[in-house]
C-alpha cells in the first residue's frame, strides 16, 4: 500500500498529494505507524517502573 | 536592684540604600569559629556573580523583615536552642539603576504627592527592580527566600532559554508595591531543611498557587516527610536529608500527588523534563554520581536548541525532546537558576555479559559553578519527582506512547509534501487551551464545538503535531484517565494545517475513535 502511495506522491503537486490517499489507505497508514513505533512506545514507559531501591534513595547535599 | 529588661522593646526598622558592592559577601557577617567549608561560601559567591550578570548597581536593605518560612523554622526548631535566635530577618532588594539615599528620599517625596506621583515613583523603582533575598540570622546559612529575575532569552550558544516554572511575586517595600518574576530559592540550613526540602519547597512554590493551595514552609515539609518514616538516624531534626518516599509523603501532605519517574534513556529523560517543565510543573531531580550519595535540585527552566533528526530507529517524524540541551536548576549548593548541560553518558550495565549489551546510555549532567568550571565528577540523572495536581493521572510518558503512533502516521502521510513532522507532548490548562483556540483558524462551527460543546478535563494532555514550526493539529486527552487510548477527547485542527490536509486529520481522528474539530 505505502509503496503505491509513494509513487503517486512523486507525480503529484503538494495539494494533490494530500487528497490522493483515500480513507482506507490513511487508516492502514495509522496501523502501520503503530507497528513502527511499538518498540519506542514501550521504551517511553520504562521510566514508570519504580523499584523499592529508588524510593529509598537518600537525597542529601554534599561537596 | 531590678531584673534585666527583656522582651519590652520592638526591633528597630531602617531602610538603607547602598551601591551594590563588587563582592556581595561584604554585606554578610563571616560566621564565628572555625570555617567548615570556605568563606565567602559558594552560595554567596554564586549570588554575587549572578547579580553582576543581572547588572545590579544598588541595594536597599530592610533591617527588619518577618519571613513566613523562617518564622516557622524558628517555631519548629530554633526556639528551643540555647542561642537566642531572633524571629525576624533582614531583606536585601536589588536594583539595576544607580541611585543613592538622597535620590531614594526624593522618590518618596514625589510619591507623597499621591496619584500620579506615586505611580511615577513606583514605575521608577519597578523599572530597575531585580528581586530580593531574605537574610536569615543563621550563621553560615544566611540565604533565605530569594526571588531574582531570570537572565536573557538566549545563551551564548544561541540556545533558547525557557523559564517555564517562574511566577509573579508581589513585593512590598516602604509602601511601594513591586513585582518580580522568578521562582523562590533558599539555602538549606541543615537544621530544619536539607537539599530535598528546599528543592521541593521551590517546586511547590510554582504549582501550589495555580492549584489554590497554601504555600508550605520548609518546616512543614520536613514534618510531613518524617510523619510516617524516619531518617536513617531515627530522628527528623536536625534534618539529614530525605529519601524519595519521604519527598512523596511531603507532596501528598501539600495537597498534591507525587509522580516518580525512574531515569531511562537520554531522549526519554529529556522528554519528561521537557513535558513537565513546559507544562509549568517544576520537578525535583535526584542527581549524583553513578553510585553513592544523591543530591536533590529543582528544575526552573530549559535550554532549547534545534530538534535533531530521527536516528535509531529511523522514524518519519522529529521528536521535540531532542532539542533539550540543558536545564536551569535551583541547586542549594550554588543558588538560583544554576546552569546545567545535559549529555549522553555511556555507563556499564552491572553484571551484563556479551552477547547482551554491556553498556547503555544515561543522561549525564554538568553543573556549572560560579567560576565557570564544572563539577569534578560528571553527574547523572537518577530520578524525576514531580508534584502534580491530584486529578492529573495521565503521565507524559503515556501521552508520548500514544503520540508516537500519531506522529509517525502523519509523517508517513505528509512525507515529501511538508517539512518534517514534529511531536511534542505537554499538559495545557483547559481554560488556556480554549482561550487560545481563537487563533487556530477553526471554522465557526469548529470554534463553537470546541469552546461550547466539548468537555475538557482541567488539564488536558496535548499531543501536538507540527511541521516546519507551524502547528498542524492537536490530539487532546483527558488527564483524569490513566490509560492514553481510553482518554481521547478530540482531534483539533491548528492554524498550520492546509485545508487540503483536513481529510487526513479527520481520518486519523476516525481511526483513533475520537471527534475531529475543524
Amino acid at each position: 500500500m505505502t509503496g503505491g502511495s509513494k509513487d503517486a506522491r512523486a507525480a503529484k503537486t503538494k495539494e494533490d498529494v494530500l487528497t490522493v490517499l483515500d480513507e482506507g489507505q490513511l487508516l492502514a497508514l495509522l496501523e502501520q505507524a503503530r507497528q513502527n513505533v511499538k518498540e519506542i512506545a514501550k521504551r517511553a514507559l520504562e521510566g514508570e517502573v519504580i523499584t523499592g531501591d529508588l524510593l529509598n534513595m537518600r537525597l542529601r547535599s554534599f561537596r | 536592684m531590678t531584673l534585666a529588661r527583656r522582651g519590652h522593646e520592638y526591633p528597630e526598622q531602617h531602610v538603607r540604600v547602598y551601591p551594590c558592592p563588587a563582592d556581595i559577601s561584604k554585606l554578610y557577617h563571616k560566621p564565628s569559629g572555625p570555617i567548615e567549608d570556605v568563606w565567602p561560601s559558594t552560595q554567596l559567591t554564586y549570588l554575587g556573580t549572578y547579580l553582576q550578570q543581572l547588572g545590579c548597581k544598588t541595594v536597599i536593605i530592610e533591617e527588619h523583615y518577618i519571613d513566613r518560612d523562617y518564622i516557622y523554622d524558628v517555631t519548629l526548631y530554633y526556639a528551643r536552642s540555647l542561642r537566642a535566635y531572633p524571629n525576624y530577618c533582614q531583606r536585601i532588594h536589588f536594583f539595576s539603576e544607580a541611585f543613592d539615599d538622597a535620590a531614594w528620599r526624593r522618590i518618596l517625596t514625589e510619591a507623597a504627592a499621591g496619584g500620579e506621583g506615586l505611580r511615577a515613583a513606583t514605575a521608577t523603582l519597578q523599572h530597575g527592580y531585580l528581586g530580593f533575598t531574605v537574610v536569615r540570622p543563621l550563621a553560615g546559612f544566611p540565604i533565605g527566600r530569594t526571588v531574582l529575575k531570570t537572565v536573557g532569552a538566549t545563551t551564548k550558544e544561541t540556545w533558547r532559554r525557557e523559564f517555564t516554572c517562574v511566577r509573579d511575586y508581589t513585593v512590598h517595600l516602604a509602601g511601594y508595591e513591586l513585582h518580580v518574576s522568578g521562582l523562590a530559592f533558599q539555602q538549606q540550613d541543615r537544621g530544619v531543611s536539607a537539599c530535598a526540602t528546599t528543592a521541593l519547597w521551590s517546586a511547590l512554590h510554582h504549582v501550589s498557587p495555580i492549584e489554590r493551595l497554601p504555600a508550605v514552609t520548609p518546616a512543614e515539609i520536613t514534618e510531613a516527610a518524617s510523619r510516617y518514616s524516619l531518617n536513617a538516624n531515627g530522628r527528623s531534626l536536625p534534618s539529614e536529608g530525605l529519601n524519595i518516599q519521604q519527598v512523596c509523603e511531603a507532596i501528598r501532605a501539600a495537597g498534591l500527588a507525587p509522580l516518580v519517574i525512574q531515569r531511562s534513556d537520554p531522549v526519554e529523560d529529556k522528554a519528561q523534563l521537557l513535558g513537565y517543565s513546559r507544562s509549568g510543573f517544576a520537578s525535583v531531580l535526584a542527581v549524583g554520581p553513578v553510585s553513592g550519595a544523591t543530591h536533590a535540585v529543582c528544575t526552573v527552566g530549559l535550554k532549547v536548541g534545534s530538534v535533531q533528526p530521527a536516528t535509531n530507529p529511523p522514524m518519519h517524524f522529529l521528536d521535540a525532546a531532542t532539542a533539550v540541551r540543558g536545564l536551569y536548576i535551583h541547586d542549594d549548593r550554588l543558588g538560583p537558576y544554576a546552569s546545567v548541560e545535559l549529555f549522553d553518558k555511556t555507563v556499564a550495565i552491572e553484571g551484563a555479559k556479551p552477547p547482551q549489551p554491556t553498556f547503555r546510555l544515561r543522561t549525564g549532567m554538568k553543573i556549572r559553578w560560579p567560576d565557570g568550571t564544572y563539577e569534578a565528577d560528571e553527574w547523572m540523572l537518577h530520578a524525576v519527582i514531580v508534584p502534580v495536581p491530584v486529578k492529573l493521572r495521565l503521565t507524559i510518558a503515556r501521552i508520548r506512547s500514544l503520540g508516537y503512533g500519531i506522529a509517525e502516521a502523519t509523517g508517513l502521510a505528509f512525507a515529501g509534501v511538508m517539512p518534517p513532522v514534529q511531536l511534542d507532548c505537554r499538559y495545557r490548562l483547559a481554560t488556556d487551551y480554549r482561550a487560545s483556540a481563537f487563533g487556530f483558524r477553526l471554522s465557526d462551527a469548529g470554534l463553537y464545538q470546541l469552546t461550547c460543546e466539548t468537555v475538557l478535563s482541567r488539564y488536558v494532555g496535548a499531543v501536538e503535531i507540527s511541521s516546519g514550526g507551524a502547528a498542524l493539529f492537536d490530539v487532546l486527552l483527558d488527564t483524569t484517565e490513566n490509560v492514553a487510548h481510553r482518554a481521547l477527547l478530540a482531534c483539533v485542527r491548528r492554524e498550520g494545517l492546509p485545508d487540503t490536509a483536513i481529510p487526513v486529520m479527520r481520518t486519523f481522528a476516525k481511526g483513533l475513535e475520537t471527534v475531529a474539530i475543524v
